[in-house]
């Protein structure tokens, strides 16, 4: 098992390597400029001032140049400067982060925690009205766009009945750690972040289980007498969760990431919406981080989901 | 200073919004008339909603609006333009004067200055300020004062001091080398830094120290001039900032105010509706609805700037732009006032030349104001020698009147214009094909890229483009349209036009009112006859405060809409 999990992190270097060089090559050679798009339109900026500010930000470094001086300072986990904010990169993400993983988490639980159960609740009573339902709502919550829910949700329980507020973290003025004013706010977000994650779980449940029980060893266990809810919930829900495992593979990295369009429309301070504007401003410093960043979760998190099939199927070890 | 105002996203899921305010809005209450305001009192908190966050608190650095916005509220300048006319007004200078030859600027402070610290203001953080502006390597202010006697010097390390401004107690006297008359207004709004907190990053022998990566530029010392000090800054969340006592125009009546985020334009209107914001100024589509509600208040005033097309004149295959019989002809072929009316509701104007209609500089007098016309531009097309092809597109000498029309994505009104002028356009025996590039792409397209013919000269590669200017408080337009901008700067239509360099230059060294006016008046009609571009219009800033804030005095320059926030306050 040791052995096995230090191949699969030599592994990963390369990968990590490849993405930064290839995110790092997509951004330069993409058009527009970060100096050029800053004075456009500001009147009576001089020549020397945009050289200055180039060589400030390093743009009048060769590409090969940019990228290795870059690599240097990720060693010693220096993600730079924002060229927008003149704020330490590494700040940033600390103050965007742990809203972003606070969103995230609480609406990762009621994703798996309503979308599981749903899944087999339905399995169970397969064709009964309780799985119509859940099959719908399978298709409407992929189908329904987050930002619409966001913007229903907002129009609805904030503007018209006042019920909760419209964005934020919260209500200016109050205590950071007033907890009755800070779920008021996490939960529209919240829900509108899970709707996706209830739907998908729900119907990748719903699937997998139905397609164990009718398997040979479900049929084994019922005929050595078990009962059915020792079948279901230690023979059958065991192996269903596999694909869940898997699906669960890649999530630490969006995670991390944010989701942009809850952020945007609930105001929440987090990681996408900051990504989306170095983005949109050529703010190379902070994408390069975001991409080394969540690339190297994705490759932990695939190597972690390795690891966790090698815990549920032995025979993946080898 | 002038900068784009991009929206982002949140209008493009418009058509949803507007059928679910649609179903709600039939609940709303219709707007009623604002009632009396009452005796103000001392106290509460307002909170200003803004699309984006602030960047950078150091005016030095800054190139954005909400940056200005809240560095705005905490340092002061010596004058402030007016809010009505975008003329020079007192602010920490009591008196100010301009010499005639326009090299000579003189400043009387006021008696009693002092910092909220409690440590006096004078003349040296003024001078500070400039120093610290010309030894910056991040900056784009410099022009505000590398004309000063010995400002370049000092910014390169070969001056220990700047040998143009003299402080002589009260008295602030400004030596530029040569005649600056939009001097007295850039050089004077510009705010000033506590020399006692950033004093330390400068040195007068060592021209590599600066002031770019000083913490206090994103964490600024609670040491204001402003109405308000600084408090604290969640990123992307809020920044608040309290009451300065020791405000130079009285304490203010407000204990707090705060500039909360809030990136997406649905929500941000029904942040407004529900009093989470008190203060937002809102894109053109949710003006009908916030108009509805009985809480607000509303404010629409022409802000100094406008959305324009811009003929590129040296492009390979559009020469016809170099005919001014075809430039006029695209003006008078497309219904302006329609577009206002459509976008804007009707709160805006249509613009026929550079300078904003609101400012002191402009006169309408003498300018065609191009009515929209379509036969008359068909004439104007026809007398240029063009003839209407099989497909209905004029043509001369196997060039057709045909051209790709730029603009950017991320901004609905543009992306309107874009569509309307396409259509009526093809009335006229024009063809516009529509193209979109993100918005840093297409500054790129304007400023970098090169025309395969004409690049040599300046050309760039696209047909013509709509964007939009912000513009100063100064009529100043040097940058814009002085032929010496034609390469590399903003004169990215290669316009070349020696009367209107003329009135440019009378514009910078004539300093009398009047002289400077009639500078402006000349260069407004030359480009009133020219058009350059089709001048487009300027949109109404669109206010909407929640009616528990009262004091409000908005205008056009200026402090804009946070003119007399010392005087604002929260009713009861």
């Amino acid at each position: 098992m040791g052995r096995f999990i230090l191949r699969r992190l030599l592994q990963g270097i390369p990968t990590l390597f490849g993405v930064t060089l290839i995110s790092f090559a997509l951004w330069r050679f993409s058009p527009g400029d970060p100096v050029s798009r800053l004075v456009f339109g500001a009147q009576n900026v001089t020549a020397e001032e945009i050289a200055a500010l180039r060589h400030f930000y390093g743009l009048d470094q060769s590409l090969p140049e940019q990228y290795l001086s870059w690599l240097g300072r990720i060693a010693h986990l220096d993600f730079g400067q924002s060229f927008l904010y003149h704020r330490p990169v590494t700040d940033m993400i600390m103050s965007a982060l742990p809203n972003t993983l606070q969103l995230a988490l609480v609406s990762l639980t009621i994703a798996l925690v309503i979308g599981i159960p749903l899944g087999v609740i339905a399995a169970r009573s397969r064709g009964s009205f309780i799985d119509q339902v859940v099959r719908v709502f399978g298709v409407a919550g992929h189908a329904i766009p987050s930002f619409w829910f966001g913007y229903l949700f907002i129009l609805v329980f904030a503007v018209q009945f006042g019920l909760f507020p419209v964005g934020g973290m919260l209500t200016i003025g109050k205590s950071e750690l007033d907890v009755a004013d800070r779920l008021r706010h996490l939960v529209g977000p919240a829900i509108a972040l899970s709707l996706a994650g209830i739907a998908n779980y729900s119907r990748l449940m719903r699937t997998e289980t139905l397609d164990i029980l009718g398997q040979d060893f479900i049929r084994a266990a019922q005929a050595k007498g078990l009962r059915p809810r020792t079948v279901l919930y230690v023979h059958a829900l065991r192996n269903a969760l596999l694909p869940i495992i898997t699906a669960l593979g890649g999530l630490l990295a969006v995670l991390v990431s944010g989701s942009l369009v809850i952020e945007q429309v609930f105001a929440w301070p987090g990681m996408g919406r900051m990504i989306y504007e170095a983005a949109v401003s050529k703010d190379y410093p902070i994408v390069m981080a975001a991409v080394f960043i969540s690339g190297f979760l994705l490759v932990i998190s695939y190597i972690a989901r390795d690891i966790a099939y090698g815990v549920a199927d032995p025979r993946v070890r080898r | 200073m002038g900068s784009f105002r991009s929206y982002y996203a949140g209008v493009k899921f418009l058509a949803v919004f507007a059928l679910l305010a649609l179903v709600i809005g039939a609940c709303s209450p219709s707007a009623a008339p604002q009632t009396s305001a009452g005796t103000p009192v001392a106290g509460g908190r307002v909170i200003v909603g803004s699309f984006a966050d602030a960047k950078v608190l150091n005016p030095i650095l800054n190139n954005d609006v909400p940056s200005q916005d809240v560095l705005n509220r905490l340092y002061e300048s010596l004058v402030q333009t007016d809010t009505k006319t975008g003329q020079p007004m007192p602010r920490l200078a009591e008196k100010f004067d301009a010499s005639p030859d326009g090299k000579t600027f003189t400043f009387t402070l006021r008696d009693g200055l002092v910092w909220s610290d409690g440590t006096p203001f004078s003349g040296d953080d003024f001078k500070f300020t400039v120093q610290a502006t010309m030894r910056s390597k991040a900056t784009t202010r410099k022009s505000n004062f590398q004309d000063i006697v010995g400002a370049t010097d000092y910014g390169s390390g070969k001056a220990t001091d700047i040998a143009g401004i003299v402080i002589n107690g009260k008295t602030i006297t400004v030596n530029f080398a040569k005649a600056s008359c939009p001097a007295l207004v850039n050089m004077g709004t510009f705010r000033i830094l506590p020399k006692s907190v950033f004093g330390k990053y400068l040195d007068a022998n060592d021209a590599t120290k600066n002031l770019d990566n000083a913490p206090e530029n994103t964490s600024p010392p609670p040491v204001a001039m402003g109405a308000f000090v600084f408090k604290e800054w969640k990123p992307n969340d809020h920044i608040t900032l309290v009451r300065n006592d020791k405000f130079f125009l009285g304490k203010p009546l407000l204990d707090e105010w705060v500039y909360k985020i809030v990136p997406d334009g649905n929500a941000l209107a029904a942040a407004e509706k529900t009093g989470e914001v008190d203060y937002v100024t809102v894109e053109p589509p949710y003006l009908e609805d916030l108009k509805k509600q009985s809480n607000l208040s509303f404010f629409s005033y022409l802000s100094p700037g406008y959305t324009f097309i811009g003929w590129n004149e040296l492009h390979s295959g559009n020469e016809f732009f170099q005919d001014k019989n075809v430039r006029q002809a695209l003006t008078y072929g497309l219904d302006m006032q329609q577009v206002i009316d459509k976008i804007y509701l009707g709160e805006g104007k249509k613009m026929v030349a550079h300078t904003p209609p609101i400012s002191w500089a402009y006169n309408a007098a003498g300018l065609n104001t191009y009515n929209f016309d379509a036969a008359k531009a068909e004439q104007l097309i026809q007398a240029s020698g063009y003839t209407k092809g099989a497909d209905g597109i004029y043509q001369k000498g196997g060039q057709k009147l045909e051209f790709d029309l730029w603009t950017h994505p991320d901004n609905p009104t543009r992306v309107t214009l874009q569509q309307v002028a396409v259509e009526q356009y093809k009335k006229i025996g024009v063809n516009a094909i529509p193209k979109q590039e993100a918005f840093p792409a297409l500054v790129d397209r304007l400023t970098k890229s090169k025309d395969a013919k004409y690049g040599d000269q300046g050309g760039h590669d696209f047909g013509a483009v709509i964007i939009g200017w912000s513009l100063t408080d100064d009529p100043d337009a040097y940058s814009i349209w002085h032929s010496s901008q034609a390469a590399g700067g903003l004169d990215f239509i290669g316009y070349k036009n020696p009367a209107v360099d003329k009135a440019l230059e009378d514009g910078r060294t004539l300093c009398g009112t009047d002289q400077r006016k009639a500078a402006y008046q000349n260069f407004d009609k030359q480009l009133n006859d020219d058009q350059p571009y089709n001048f487009g219009f300027a949109g109404n800033t669109l206010l909407f405060v929640n009616k528990r804030v009262q004091g409000l005095a908005p205008g056009s320059f200026g402090l804009r809409g946070f003119t007399d926030l010392q005087k604002w306050w929260i009713q009861q």
